[in-house]
């Protein structure tokens, strides 16, 4: 099992901080936040890393199952309006995560945040009359004249429409089941053996390896950073004004735009010092086994049978 | 605005991914003529550099803090083509580490964010600029870049979600993906950009603009 690099686990988890004077609490709140940014980078790539070497089910699966599980699977999600299907499919995705032997606390946590983000609070509005007229679910304001309130025609009674509520379910859980099955392939395979997995499956050689170093360095400046602004946290103890905090964040800004310029002329060096001519090669690739062909088919005639029952008898 | 799985339909995220491809290609070839083999420590760089952007939290008048997409700032610093690349490899890699915009929704988010935006930034960026190096009138366009560029990469990722509803609906004319039309779904969207995160992206865009001008002026000089 590979080792987990030493400066990887000195990374201290970044709290939020408030300084009280005078009764006032004064935030650093854009030094917060750029930590907080930096930190969640680190971790995750941190975590990922380290949960896809646990002895789980997909983890044991070749990475171009797992990318084409991921391409199929989204796409498959997005074709299936069934709810009682997509909730099917959140079964299968559970029990996916369970077996790959994932904190089911924590990657849920992860996915339900996303979820409210991106699924939840944009839908909203799909809940109401005013958008999805239809019966009466929960009757709301019932006024006695309708209205145009700036964009919306709000009718004279507002209430929660049954429709309404299947709409925005069934968009909800497709983004609830994409999202998982996201995250469940990052978190079960390491991102350089999904690069190889996009290279097998022929994705351009030329912008992997961009994605490849890129991937690296934005590590290594994310240390840069966060280590740039602790220091500068650690130093200061009052009220930052505007002028001064713009100040701060431009020199932070320059100084990794500096060291990221001069690094791409080191790097570049140094590849041709050790003979890179532009022939790009991705390493040792695993080949595909009994078991990998086995679970990918299994799992495209599941998605393809729920497409097909889905969308054939018109299940909504 | 990046858009998640399960808004677009696949009429339009395949068509979508195909033009993203398209552009992609265009770029490397145009980039591979300038640059040939430092063409990937360039890049890399360039979109490291580039996801950075994004994690700068900068203090907004209210007490609160805002972010950028950079593609703007990528697009006046390193020229469209390059800011192509680099801000579409940094949306991927947002998308597999993150889970930050869809899978599926890859091809319509790079497009938005990495192909309009900097070249919508450039084209504004010269336009009010001109070929004067004068700080205020550099830093007036810096912030217009930003803030153009933004809305209209808002604009069409509010039509693209307006297009759903008459695309992709069921028998009954439900809509499948993304419910809501046009007429609700460009001015919801465009409306907190011109007002909010517009200004976010203009001011982020002119004030490193202006640091790298003054630190750098070299490299941005003939932009």
């Amino acid at each position: 099992m590979t080792e987990i690099p030493s400066f990887l686990l000195i990374n201290n988890p970044v709290t939020l901080h408030e300084v009280k004077k005078n009764d006032k609490k004064f935030r650093f709140s854009f030094i917060e936040q750029t930590l907080n940014s930096s930190g969640k980078f680190i971790s995750t790539t941190v975590f990922q890393y380290h949960s896809a070497l646990f002895k789980g089910i997909l983890q044991q699966l070749n990475p171009v199952v797992k990318l084409l599980m991921l391409l199929v699977g989204t796409t498959g999600i997005a074709l299936i309006h069934s709810v009682l299907f997509q909730l099917i499919l959140s079964f299968l995705i559970f029990l996916l995560v369970a077996f790959s032997k994932l904190r089911l606390r924590s990657f849920y946590k992860r996915v339900l945040t996303l979820v409210l983000i991106f699924g939840i609070i944009p839908t909203l509005p799909i809940y109401f009359n005013w958008i999805t007229p239809g019966k009466p679910a929960l009757e709301l304001i019932k006024s006695g004249c309708s209205f145009n309130f700036w964009i919306y025609h709000v009718p004279n009674s507002l209430y929660i429409s049954y429709e309404g509520i299947h709409h925005a379910l069934r968009l909800e859980i497709k983004v609830l089941n994409s999202l998982a099955l996201s995250l469940l392939i990052i978190h079960t395979t390491q991102f350089v053996d999904i690069v190889k997995a996009a290279s097998r499956l022929k994705a351009p050689a030329i912008f992997l390896l961009i994605i490849t170093l890129s991937h690296k360095l934005i590590f290594i400046f994310t240390k840069v950073l966060e280590d740039s602004f602790l220091g500068l946290k650690s130093r200061w103890w009052r009220k930052i004004d505007e002028n001064a905090s713009r100040q701060i964040v431009g020199n932070r800004f320059l100084l990794v735009f500096n060291k990221t310029w001069h690094r791409y002329d080191q790097t570049y060096k140094a590849m041709i010092a050790r003979g890179f001519n532009g022939t790009i090669e991705h390493g040792y690739q695993k080949q595909l086994n009994r078991l990998d062909i086995l679970f990918l088919l299994l799992f495209i005639v599941v998605l393809s049978t729920a497409v097909t029952i889905s969308n054939v008898f018109q299940l909504y | 605005m990046h858009i998640p799985d399960g808004y677009l339909g696949p009429k339009t995220y395949i068509t979508m991914y195909a033009i993203f491809t398209a552009f992609i290609f265009v770029a490397i070839k145009k980039l591979k003529k300038k640059l040939s083999l430092k063409l990937i420590p360039f890049l890399g760089f360039a979109s490291a550099f580039s996801f950075l952007i994004m994690m700068f939290n900068i203090p907004i008048p209210g007490g609160t803090t805002g972010h950028a997409v950079g593609a703007a700032l990528a697009g006046l610093v390193i020229g469209p083509w390059a800011a192509m690349i680099a801000v579409s490899v940094a949306l991927i890699i947002q998308a597999l580490v993150f889970g930050d915009g869809g899978i599926t929704a890859i091809g319509a988010n790079c497009f938005t964010m990495a192909i309009v935006m900097p070249f919508i930034a450039v084209w504004t960026y010269k336009l009010i600029a001109g070929n004067t190096d004068n700080k205020r009138r550099t830093g007036v366009a810096a912030f217009f870049a930003g803030y153009v560029s933004l809305n209209v990469a808002a604009l069409i990722t509010a039509v693209l979600f307006g297009l759903q509803p008459i695309i992709s609906t069921d028998a009954a004319g439900n809509p499948l993906y993304s419910p809501y039309p046009l007429k609700i779904a460009v001015p919801a969207m465009t409306l907190e950009h011109l007002l909010l995160f517009g200004i976010v992206e203009g001011i982020v865009t002119m004030v490193f603009f202006q640091y790298l001008k003054k630190a750098n002026p070299e490299l941005v000089s003939n932009k």
